[in-house]
Parts: C-alpha cells; structure tokens; sequence
C-alpha cells in the first residue's frame, strides 16, 4: 500500500512539472507580457527597465527556471488589480468556492444516490421514469441557463430566496463561512443547487445502472434466499457493491465542480475564486490567471490521488492484490 | 416412514415474455419428508430451478406462480404476504446455488454476510451471533474458523467458499435446504468432499434437502428419492435405486443410458435424440414424443401421473420391467 | 419485416421505431432549415445597427414596433427583433459547434489512430497527454484559451477544439487498437502500401461508429460550450451575437421582470441541445454493439 501511494505521489509531480510548463508557455509566452505589465504610452527607458526587472530578457529555459524556482517558494507575484499577493488574493476567496461546491457536491450525492437506485431498484415505475426525464434535462441543460432560471423564479418572480453575494458569514476557524448562518443559508441555496444539477443527474444515472446491474446478480438472489428484507439488501449489499464507482466520480467531479463553479459564481455574484478567475481575464491580471491554473491542477492531481487510495480502501480484493 | 415436511401439489409457474407466455413449471407434485433428501434431475431450462425458486416465493416478473399450493408443515406457502414469506426464507426453507464467487458478496466480510442473515431473523447480541457464526463455519468443515470469519470472500478457494455459501444457508438451522447445483462450479474431487459432507450434516442435523441437478451421478449419490423433469413437467418419481434399475419412461432411460457410470461396461451410450423444445411452442400432448422411440397417436394426449406404489410416471407407453436395459 | 438493402436504410428502419428520436431529429432539421434561411425569413437583419430602433428597445412579446411589424419575443436591449436574433443567433451557434466539432474529429480521430497504430513510445505520450488533459475540464481549458487568445470566431473555435479532440482521440485510439490487432491490418501492411495510407484507408473507416456517437453528443457540447462562454463574455464580439450573447445581454434586465430578453433564446438553445441529446442516444444505442442482440 505504502510503495503504492509513493509511485502515485511521484507521478504527481511529474505531471505537475508538466502543468507548470504548460502554463507558462500558455500564459507567459503566448503573446507579449510587457504589454500588460506596463501601460502602452510608456517610455523606451521604462519598457527596457521593466523587461529587465521581470527577467524578459533572459532566454526561455531561464525563465522557465526562474518561474519555477519562484512557485516551489509559494511566490505567485502580485495580482495588477488588487495590488496584494495573489496567493493571499486567492485564499481570500477559497472559502466561498469550497463552501458552494461542496453544499452542491453533498446534495447531488445524498439526493442523487437514493433516487438512482430506486431508478434502478424499480426500472419501469413512473417515479423512476420521471427520475431519468429530469436526469436527461440536468445533462444536457448548460448550468448558466438553469441559473438565470432559477433567479427568474425564486428571486425575481416569487421573491423567495436572494439572487447575489454570500450574505451574513460567521467565523469558523478565522474563516468567514455562509451556511453558519440563516442568512447565509438562504443565500449558498440556489447557487448551490445551480452547482449541483449537473452532479445530480450524473449520480442518478451512476447509482441507477450500478442497482440494476447488481440486482440481476446472485448476490441478490442469495441474500433474498436468506430472508433478508428488500431494505437490508438495498443499504448493505447494493449501495456497498455500487459504492466504488460512485467515490471514484465523486472525487473526479468535485474537481470538474469546482471548474463549473466559475460560471455558477458568476451568475449568483459570489465571491469566490471563479468569479476572480473571470475577472483577471477580462482585466488581464495574469499572475492570479497562473496562480489560479497551478492550484487548480493540484487540486486535481489531489484528488486522483485521494480517489485512488480510497479505492483500494473501498475494494478489499484490490487492496490484497496490491499489498502481496 | 418420517411426517411430510414439504407438499407441493400442481405448481404452475408462468413467465409472461415479449414472445408469449410459457409455463416454465406446469403442474409439479411431489412431497419431501422431514429429514428427506430429495434429487430433483433434469436438463437446463426443464423447470427444475424455477422449481426452487418457487417453492421459496422468489420469483421475480415477468413471471408468478398461478396455480398450485406449497405446504410445509402444512401451511400454506403460495399466496402469503411479502414479509410472511421473507420471514419463512432462510429461518425454514434456505437456497445454496451453483457459483459461490457469484452468490457471495465480494465488499463484505463473512462475518458480516452471515450476521446480516442471521439478523433478518432474529436480534442477537454481537458476542452470541458470532459465536453462533464460528459454530456453524466449524461443522461445515471450516479450519480456523474464529480466525477467518474476519476474512473476504476472495480469500477462500473455491470449495470453502462454498462452504460458507452452506453455511449461511444453515444460520438460522432451516429444515429444508434447497441446493441449486451447489457442486457443479467445483473441481472434481471437492464435488465429492462436499457431497459427502453436507449428505452426514443434512443426517445429523435432521435437515431435508432438495439436490436440484442435471447431473444423475451426483444425484444418485446423495438423494434417497429422485424427480425427473422435462420440459416443465415431473416425469418420474420413485425411490433412487429402483428408478435406476428400472425406469419407466422412456426419457429417464435415455438419461440413464447416456451416464458412463450406469450404463453397462462394453455398451456403447446411448444419446437422446434431438433437443429439448422450446418451451414456448410445445408439442400437443407429451412433450418428450418427438424425440421418443415409443409415440404414437396416444402421445398428442398430455399422459396423466400414474401411480404404482412409491413410483409414478408420466407415459402411455411406460417401460415394462423386461424392456428395461 | 423489409430487407433494407443499404446500412443506412436499415439504420433508418431501427432508428424510426424510437418515437422520441425521431421527433428530437425533426426538430433538429427544422432548426437547422430555420438557421440556414435566417436571413430570407426572419423580420429584420438584427446585425444591421441602421436597422434599430432604440425606441423599440426592451418591449414585451407582441409589441408592435416603429417599423410596423409585430414583434412577437419583443425586442432586446438594442431594440432588436428578438426573434430574429434567435434565429441570427442559432444560425452561429450552430455554425461553431460544427466547425468546431468537424476541426476536433479530425485531429482527434487522426492522432488517436495513429498513436494506436505505431504502439510504444509514441503511443504511450501521446495517451498520456490526452488522459491528462481529459482530468481536466474542458470548460477549464477552453475559458483560458479564450482568454488568451482574445475574441472572435476564430480563437473560439480553438478554444472549443482543444477542449473537444481529446474526447475523440481516445475514442478513436481505443477502437483502432482493436482493429489494429486484426488480420486485415497486417495483410494490408504486407502489401507496399505507406502507414499513413493503411490508417486512412483500413483502420479509421472501421472506427467510425464509435465516433460518430462522440461526434453527435460533442456537437451539442461545443453549442453549450460556445453559449457558455460567449454567456461569460469570452465568445463572439457583441455585434454579433451568438445564443449566448443575447442571453447574457439580457440577464440584467431580468431582475426587473423583462424576462423575454433572456428567456426566449434560451428556450430556443435548449431545445437545440436536448434535441441533439436525444438523436445523438438513440445513434449511441444502435450502434453500441453490447446493447445489440
């Protein structure tokens, strides 16, 4: 197990050294960066002197160097618009985004889950049917529109629930979290449930196709011949067998989540990093655009990571094939 | 003789299939007595599993059991509720199949495979359930039992996989186990070990059995009595050793004819001809004429059970003693 | 039943018996129809700024404008026939979900069967550049690209592309390895045929059903794909807006009850994208060999 996590943690680092290059060459050497760190009336003198400064005059593979040396220090540079370290910046806004993508992560796995495997336990029921139409919408609806709607209905027409901002917060730990408060609640609800139709619809059809597949099984028919109830079967064989995909996606999307939450952010105004992510492209900030791209692919590679050893965790025949 | 433990009178088990309907089990009687152990023989897609399936209520749609009564201990199986029939599952009649690396849950221990089954029938305190778990590994033929009650599935072989298969059907000490070609996925030699084994556990626990197989060998040697399907239908039933001796209809002697170890040495076995039809378009009347020596006119008339002592057959032309081989 | 003689008409004979799907395809041809001729039957040419009125601007459905005609999804913020967006505006949207979907096919199929058909060293990078990118989400990398690489059609459609071959690459990879072990494929390269000839000619033919269900359901991604970035403000230029544009355009004005302006559009890009949806798992189940009996 332990040589096991060892080769995957130093995969990671081969392909975070791959992302780095990536992103520099995305960010730094696709097009001119002097062009956005000084103004365009700007002298001779100043455009010399700051080429300088930033080491644009040194070779790429130097720069490269350079680059990376400053990231293994945790120097992401300065953000143009906000004028503090981006990595402040960033941290500054993560808590909004971890809160809405777990709320919507949760709740699309809790809700998701069940109605899948009675989808699946009880293919041809008109519940089970309306449980796929509704899935198929939350597919193939882009998540930006199912916002606007969501707004349209339960801010602007029926004026249940606020559209924008994080509302009041309350202190966790020296971090400002929503869900601490009713306020906050009622604000983290739709754009979390914006967040989470996506996820939903794709547990339900996971959860949906594992329960029939096991169903059909032995297994089933085995724990029936012994007089286990439908509800035993259901919580303590089913859902254990079918478990192992669903952690795997679970962690998969909490990342893609985390990706969509930019446009879900966008919509609700909330202040997390994809509403900031947003607003350095369009203002051109590009050192919280490569901050915020390194985190993003750690992240991922975290959680591949995670994912993994939770497999081997949730799969004993696995866990013994990797141990001898 | 011991008291009548099972009474199965004119089962008829009907899967309704996009094709038509077909009666996978069509009036089916027979009896087991306590402590019996019963053969139920017949080629694949004869009846023989539905039998069980049955007999046990677990007949998923399309199809239902639409006509006949199952008794035991004369109480009346067919009809009862959903939870009557959970409740009676495992605690008085308990099913081992064929694949234990299928029928065995591979995410969970056996501990917890088999506490879950004793659960579904009654609240045991944790030390007394898994004491009772140790035990029944133990006489199952289980080394070490304490031990490897902790361990997964995988981590047996395939014998002693099913060996905890029987004995999760023991948990709750059922007095009829219901044995769906329980050796068929096994190797050879362990066929044997098991078969003896579980033929002196069923004697020392007093536990009927119903051996449902395509295999007459294995049958021959653990049952007292053997029903012989075809098509959906019993076709014979007798005590073992005088069916076979001398079987009465023709299909059985064809089964016995094709079986290296009953036929006589220097004979050359004897093959049925044809195949089983389908049961979806069955012939009028018997549904063995068309690969039998013996139809004729007769045959296009369903024959009814006849009776003679502890033997019954369904045939208008049964064998004679003198024709038999 | 009719013996069909050609494999489309026998495709055709199965995929007739899905109600849904073949509702979902009519829908499909008759918007596509509507985008084609968007300029001969929508009411006003909504690109053409001459054309607008201001004093028609943000009117509810059925008004009837300086111009004389009704419009019948009002008008938005421009005073543009909203209606006729809808339908300048499909017309786009379609356009680069094509493109964009024909531009990833193609680099994508080709690299996957290539990578399959050299094996080793090459295969190996070129998989693993492609696992890693399809870890990552495709709206992820698209927005970026579109950042980068500033607005307009063009930067776009990259942007979609790189985000979409990776889809294709290894769906192609993974059916070509198959056919790659086959005799044929070695009785081909028996004769002096060159490689690149025997992947063109033999092997990528007999992938392409597999692609052609990544294909329909990566159209429909790259329209939403398109919608969403455009929504976000990193699609197409403002003059010419695409589904997502309008959307955009019209999310402020939704929250003081002038919903149309959002609404409509994108009423008219689902419908778009579930109809796609639709066909593109109707052509899955057909042409998925496990389903088949």
């Amino acid at each position: 197990m332990l040589g096991f996590i060892i080769q995957r943690v130093l995969q990671a680092f081969v392909v975070m050294l791959v992302i780095s290059a990536l992103v520099f060459t995305g960010v730094y050497a696709v097009g001119n960066p002097i062009d956005v760190l000084i103004s365009p009336d700007a002298t001779q003198l100043i455009r010399e002197q700051t080429i300088r400064a930033y080491g644009l005059d040194q070779p790429l593979w130097k720069q490269y160097l350079d680059f990376l040396g400053r990231l293994v220090r945790g120097d992401f540079g300065r953000s143009f618009v906000y004028n503090m370290p981006v990595l402040d910046l960033i941290f500054s806004r993560l808590p909004a985004t971890l809160e809405l993508t777990l709320a919507a992560v949760l709740g699309a796995t809790a809700l998701g889950v069940p109605l899948g495997m009675y989808a699946g336990y009880r293919p041809e029921s008109p519940l089970a049917k309306a449980i796929m139409a509704f899935s198929i919408l939350g597919f193939s609806v882009p998540t930006f529109w199912i916002g606007l709607v969501l707004i349209f209905t339960f801010a602007v027409s029926l004026g249940w629930l606020p559209a924008g901002n994080r509302g009041d917060t309350a202190a966790l730990f020296g971090i400002q979290w929503s869900f601490l408060t009713w306020n906050g609640l009622m604000h983290l609800f739709l754009p979390a449930l914006n967040l989470s139709l996506f996820k939903f619809a794709l547990m339900v059809r996971l959860a949906r196709a594992g329960t029939r597949e096991v169903m059909l099984t032995d297994t089933v028919k085995f724990a029936r011949a012994a007089g286990l109830s439908e509800g035993t079967i259901l919580l303590r064989h089913v859902l254990r067998l079918i478990a192992i995909p669903i952690v795997t996606v679970f962690g998969l999307e909490f990342g893609s989540t985390l990706a969509f939450a930019v446009v879900t952010e966008t919509i609700f105004s909330w202040p997390g990093v994809g509403k900031l992510i947003i607003d350095s492209i369009s203002t051109l900030d590009r050192p919280v655009m490569v901050a915020y791209l390194m985190l993003v692919a750690f992240f991922f590679i975290m959680i591949n990571l995670s994912v993994d050893v939770a497999y081997a965790a949730l799969d004993p025949r696995l866990r013994t094939r990797r141990a001898a | 003789m011991s008291p009548v433990l099972l009474d199965v009178n004119g089962l008829t088990t009907r899967f309704a299939t996009r094709a038509g309907s077909l009666n996978a089990v069509e009036d089916v009687s027979f009896t087991v007595a306590e402590g019996e152990i019963v053969g139920l023989v017949g080629e694949s897609g004869s009846g023989k599993s539905v039998t069980g399936f049955s007999i046990l209520g677990l007949i998923d749609p399309p199809g239902r059991i639409v006509a006949g009564s199952v008794k035991l201990n004369g109480r009346e199986l067919v009809g009862l509720s959903h939870a009557a029939l959970r409740s009676m599952r495992g605690r008085e009649i308990a099913m081992v199949f064929q694949d234990p690396s299928a029928t065995l849950n591979p995410v969970l221990t056996i501990e917890t495979q088999m506490r879950l089954a004793i659960a579904a029938h009654e609240s045991l305190g944790d030390a007394a359930a898994r004491a009772r778990c140790i035990e029944v590994l133990g006489a199952v033929g289980i080394p070490d039992a304490a031990r490897r009650i902790e361990a997964y599935p995988h981590q047996f072989s395939g014998g002693m996989r099913q060996r905890v298969a029987i004995a999760i059907a023991l948990l709750n000490r059922p007095k009829l186990i219901i044995c769906d070609e329980p050796t068929t996925a096994l190797d050879v030699s362990i066929q044997a070990q098991i078969l003896t084994e579980m033929k002196s556990l069923a004697a020392r626990l007093g536990t009927a059995m119903i051996w449902i197989s395509h295999d007459l060998a294995t049958v021959s040697s653990v049952a007292s009595r053997i029903l012989v399907m075809y098509a959906g239908r019993l076709i014979e039933a007798g005590p073992i050793a005088e069916v076979l001796r001398q079987p009465r209809h023709p299909y059985t002697r064809g089964l016995l004819g094709s079986l290296p170890g009953i036929a006589r040495p220097g004979q050359d076995l004897v093959q049925i001809p044809g195949a089983m039809p389908s049961l979806i378009d069955l012939p009028q009347g018997c549904a063995f004429q068309p690969r039998c020596g013996f139809a004729d006119a007769q045959c296009a008339t369903m024959p009814a059970l006849s009776a003679e002592g502890a033997r019954s057959f369904r045939c208008h032309h049964p064998l004679a003693a003198e024709t038999a081989p | 039943m009719t013996e069909a003689s050609t494999p489309l008409a026998r495709f055709w004979d199965e995929f007739r018996h899905n109600t849904v799907a073949v509702i979902a395809l009519g829908v499909v041809i008759a918007i596509s129809i509507m985008a084609i001729a968007a300029p001969l039957i929508s009411p006003q040419n909504p690109y053409d700024l001459a054309n607008l009125v201001l004093m028609d601007a943000r009117r509810p459905p059925g008004f009837v404008g300086s111009k004389g005609f009704t419009h019948w999804l009002g008008t938005d913020a421009q005073g543009r026939d909203l209606l006729s967006a809808i339908l300048y505006g499909l017309r786009i949207s379609i356009q680069i979900g094509l493109i964009a979907g024909a531009i990833a096919f193609a680099l994508g199929a080709t690299l996957g069967a290539f990578a399959a058909f050299f094996g080793g060293r090459i295969e190996a990078l070129i998989m693993r550049v492609i696992d890693l990118q399809l870890s990552f989400p495709a709206i992820l990398l698209a927005l970026v690209l579109a950042a980068l690489l500033g607005q307009g059609k063009w930067p776009l459609i990259a942007a979609l592309v790189t985000a979409q071959y990776a889809y294709f690459a290894r769906t192609a990879h993974g059916a070509a390895s198959a056919e790659r072990s086959k005799d044929y494929v070695d009785a081909a390269l028996s004769t002096p045929l060159a490689a690149r000839r025997v992947v063109f000619r033999h092997i990528l033919p007999n992938c392409l059903p597999p692609l052609i269900v990544v294909a329909t359901v990566q159209v429909a991604n790259s329209i939403a794909l398109e919608a969403t970035l455009s929504f976000l403000g990193l699609g197409l230029p403002v003059t010419e807006p695409s589904l997502g544009m309008l959307i955009a355009n019209g999310f402020q004005y939704m929250l003081s009850g002038r919903y149309w302006i959002s609404i409509y559009p994108g009423v008219a890009l689902i419908v778009l994208i579930v109809a796609i949806n639709l066909v593109g798992d109707q052509v899955r189940d057909q042409l998925n060999p496990r389903l088949r009996r």
